[in-house]
């Protein structure tokens, strides 16, 4: 969601607003109170590019 | 738990459409962080017990981790975004089953496995009208297609069957659009899976996947990354009849590099005097010239986020070389023509100046004054699948089909031949007898010597409605002296 900057340095690398939290499991992330997670749920529910619509793609007419 | 990070190269990589496959695990697991984020967020809305979440409990956390991964289950957690953004009225129901047929294919011993979905109650949020249950017959022509199809990219393009195979993981059959040889789409919220109408052949099906299995892809970055700054404005995208948001335009620049990818990658493989090797270089030659000019606007536009800067600039430097390979010089005037023609029946279509500019426009000519500038604005329209009489006559010319070719409008069989004059005359003919003659201002801008009508038609066929006394050639002329918009 937030853009990530390159930090400086020979090795540059983006910085996503987003967590990893694949690992854990649905209940365990149910009973976990965490900043973090609110602040990634407002950034998905703040994104206004509108990434969300369909993407009716490929048409062999045209 | 810790954000997600990427190396510059490899969203170099991934702008290039050539993501490692550390990249593209890297996107699953955003993918299901997403998915377990909006699940979370559903289970702690609701104090009672709730059957899916339960059922999902009772699974092992690796059979759940797959279950919550799936693209349907992103479409439903995709309605608690939805009642987040507009309320917490949104009924969220069950948790989807994964249904349909599972079909494996495999080449040199790599295997593709795909679900056909062809009954899940929410196949319709892909984007296009769901077809019915698949019969066998159906079933057994996806197979064949999709053996066939998996069979060409495994054989000759190796690198993006890896891509596929890393994101592809549902299909849901649509029906097909009678104004389209096929159609197919996605959505954001469902990375990896794709709806579309049953393909006509493997290579088709081939492209198509490839195509779509983009758009996943770009949707899964832009979700770690926002890739475009919100608002802007609409504008033209090559492959689409209606005007485009930037992430949209971003979106087909995308999708349109593994289709030219895809051609290019053809050639290289069936060597000179293979039958199709005209269209597949004309696909070739009309992709990789639109890429990388939309990826240019796109750079030049200043709505792109410096993520968004990165991954453009890759893509425009992947394509960028292509430019001067070569294509049969006649393929590549049709290539230029189809991509003129589309420009030019966009602009007529969807841009307009202003009632108040033409007034004053009218009032210049008429007094015989020097034009003003005037702007056209690009309305906000429906979506419309609108196929070009010209884009069908050079496809005949292309398969080699000369009666085809000669079947149409008479300004349109010369513009296709290379008959400029003569097209011009025809176009200036009928446009004598009917001046909202639409597809003939669309041809009239191919082949005008006249700047104004080549690079705005819209503005000259706009003057020529508000001055039907004016003669077209000299107010086309007259128009051309006016500053650009």
């Amino acid at each position: 969601m937030e853009t990530g900057q390159p930090d400086d340095g020979p090795a540059p690398e983006w910085r996503s607003a987003m967590i990893d939290i694949s690992e854990f499991t649905l209940a365990e992330l149910v009973t976990h109170d965490d900043s973090a997670l609110d602040r990634c749920l407002r950034h998905l529910a703040e994104d206004r590019t509108g990434a969300g619509e369909q993407i009716a793609g490929f048409n062999s007419a045209l | 738990m810790r954000p997600f990070r990427l190396a510059d190269s490899d969203l170099a990589a991934l702008g290039a459409g050539r993501p490692s496959p550390g990249t593209l695990g890297l996107l699953r697991r955003a993918r299901l962080s997403r998915h377990l984020l909006l699940l979370r967020e559903a289970r702690r809305a609701v104090p009672e017990r709730l059957a899916w979440y339960d059922d999902l409990g009772a699974l092992t956390p690796a059979a759940a981790r797959t279950r919550i991964a799936d693209p349907l289950v992103g479409l439903w957690s995709a309605r608690v975004l939805a009642a987040l953004r507009a309320g917490p009225e949104t009924a969220l129901g069950e948790l989807p089953e994964p249904v349909g047929h599972l079909i494996r294919v495999t080449h040199s011993g790599r295997t593709l496995t795909v679900r056909l979905d062809d009954r899940g109650p929410l196949r319709h949020l892909l984007g296009l009208p769901p077809a019915e249950r698949l019969a066998p017959t159906e079933l057994a022509h996806w197979h064949d297609c999709l053996d066939a199809a998996w069979r060409i990219l495994v054989t000759r393009h190796p690198t993006a069957a890896g891509i596929l195979d890393g994101v592809l993981q549902v299909i849901v059959p649509a029906r097909p659009d009678p104004l389209a040889e096929g159609v197919s789409a996605t959505s954001a919220g469902a990375f990896g899976a794709v709806a579309m109408s049953a393909p006509a052949t493997g290579t088709g099906l081939a492209v198509a996947l490839l195509h779509e299995t983009q758009h996943s892809v770009l949707n899964a970055v832009h979700g770690l990354f926002e890739l475009v700054h919100p608002g802007g404005r609409l504008g033209y995208s090559p492959w689409r009849e209606d005007p485009r948001p930037t992430f949209g335009v971003l979106h087909g620049a995308y999708a349109f590099l593994a289709v030219a990818r895809f051609w290019r990658t053809e050639l290289r493989h069936d060597g000179a005097t293979a039958p199709g090797r005209g269209a597949a270089e004309f696909e070739f030659a009309r992709w990789r010239t639109a890429v990388h000019e939309t990826a240019g606007r796109l750079l030049a536009g200043g709505e792109l986020t410096a993520a968004g800067v990165r991954l453009v600039g890759a893509l425009r430097d992947e394509v960028e070389p292509w430019l001067a390979e070569p294509v049969d010089p006649e393929v590549e005037r049709l290539a230029d023509l189809a991509r003129a023609d589309h420009h030019a029946r966009w602009r007529l279509r969807n841009l307009t100046p202003s009632p108040g500019d033409l007034t004053a426009l009218a009032g210049a000519w008429r007094a015989g004054r020097p034009a003003m500038p005037v702007e056209s604005t690009v309305a906000d329209g429906v979506r419309t699948i609108e196929s070009s009489p010209r884009l069908r006559l050079i496809r005949a010319v292309l398969r080699g089909d000369t009666a085809g070719a000669e079947e149409g409008d008479p300004g349109d069989v010369a513009c296709v031949r290379g008959s400029r004059r003569d097209a011009l005359t025809s176009y200036q003919a009928s446009l004598s007898k009917d001046r909202a003659h639409d597809a003939a201002w669309g041809g009239l801008a191919l082949v005008s010597p006249h700047p104004a009508l080549r690079r705005r038609p819209e503005l000259v066929r706009a003057a020529a409605l508000a001055l039907p006394e004016a003669d077209l050639a000299a107010l086309a002329d007259w128009l051309s002296h006016q500053d650009e918009d």
